[in-house]
């Protein structure tokens, strides 16, 4: 009975099958790729939206809406105004609303410019109510409150 | 002279290194492993701010101002930063919790949904019991929901 040669050790090596790992890989690789979404300018991470079960997706976002987020400031003392990815105080805030209400200014001198108030939950409503009152006092009516949909369970 | 073998297609296939491309596919996936945030999904709550009645606007005189439902918000004055306790009152009523206000709504029934509901929030209650009382006034299919006025020294500053 003729006996079979005893395998080597670097035969052994080069023939570690390497294709399953490398699919693997580029699967997980392709995944990541895909559900990884780039910063967007005007979603911030440090920003925690209320939850409510009654908001509606916001998929189809109207052209030239005006986005307004309104945030803790990190020392804990009022709030930060974030438009377009630019912190503004009062003024710039108030200098950016006169603008877009302008832009489209539309039948009785009102504004049909859409607003967006993404408010921190933990923000104080009077930090908000300033948003409004200047909306309001440019005459821009159509607004809507950024909110997250709790988790299903 | 002994003749060298040319080499053969299996042997130019056997000496493909692997290694960088591999290498750059782990760092590329650590990139993105690490890289990725979990989005929450998101959504709006729509709503209109008075045309005809802005802030400060009180009815003329001769007018009877319309029937109206007022939820109020204000921040219990045992709160303690961390902890903030908000009392919630639908018309007289003391609700215990946004749910609470909810059950109420949706008790009144559609017939009454037509009448305008005003949210009176304080401006130091957390804007997350404002946005819970929005939403339990769509989830209970109120049509003319509006919010108060802030006082004048909550104006927005010049």
């Amino acid at each position: 009975m003729a006996l079979k040669p005893k395998a080597d050790t670097d035969s052994g090596i080069a023939d570690l099958n390497l294709t399953p790992m490398i699919d693997v890989t580029f699967q997980l690789l392709i995944f990541f790729m895909v559900c990884s979404e780039m910063a967007k300018q005007d979603q911030i991470a440090e920003l925690h939206l209320p939850k409510a079960d009654a908001a509606k997706p916001d998929d189809k976002p109207e052209v030239n809406r005006l986005v307004i987020n309104v945030l803790p400031a990190g020392d804990g003392s009022g709030v930060r105004y974030i438009v377009a990815g630019e912190d503004r105080n009062d003024r710039a805030l108030r200098a950016v609303v006169y603008k877009e209400a302008e832009l489209a200014r539309g039948e009785g001198g009102f504004s049909t410019r859409p607003v967006l108030i993404r408010a921190d939950q933990d923000v104080n409503y009077g930090y908000v109510q300033r948003v409004m009152d200047l909306l309001m006092q440019y005459k821009i009516w159509k607004i809507s409150f950024g909110a997250s949909k709790p988790e299903v369970r | 002279m002994a003749r060298r073998k040319a080499p053969t297609v299996d042997d130019t296939i056997a000496q493909l290194n692997m290694t960088p491309m591999i290498d750059v596919t782990f760092q590329l996936l650590i990139f993105f492993m690490v890289g990725m945030q979990i989005r929450v999904p998101e959504g709006i709550l729509r709503a209109y701010l008075p045309k005809d009645r802005g802030t400060g606007g009180r009815p003329k005189d001769d007018q009877v101002p319309p029937p109206e439902l007022r939820i109020r918000l204000e921040r219990d004055q045992a709160s303690v930063p961390g902890n903030v306790k908000v009392n919630i009152f639908f018309e007289q009523y003391q609700c215990e919790s946004i749910a609470d206000l909810e059950s109420k709504l949706l008790r009144l029934g559609a017939e009454m949904s037509t009448i305008p509901v005003v949210i009176d929030g304080r401006s130091d209650v957390p804007f997350r019991y404002i946005l819970g009382a929005l939403n339990a006034c769509v989830k209970a299919k109120f049509t003319e929901i509006s919010f108060k006025a802030p006082p004048p020294e909550a104006a927005v500053p010049r």
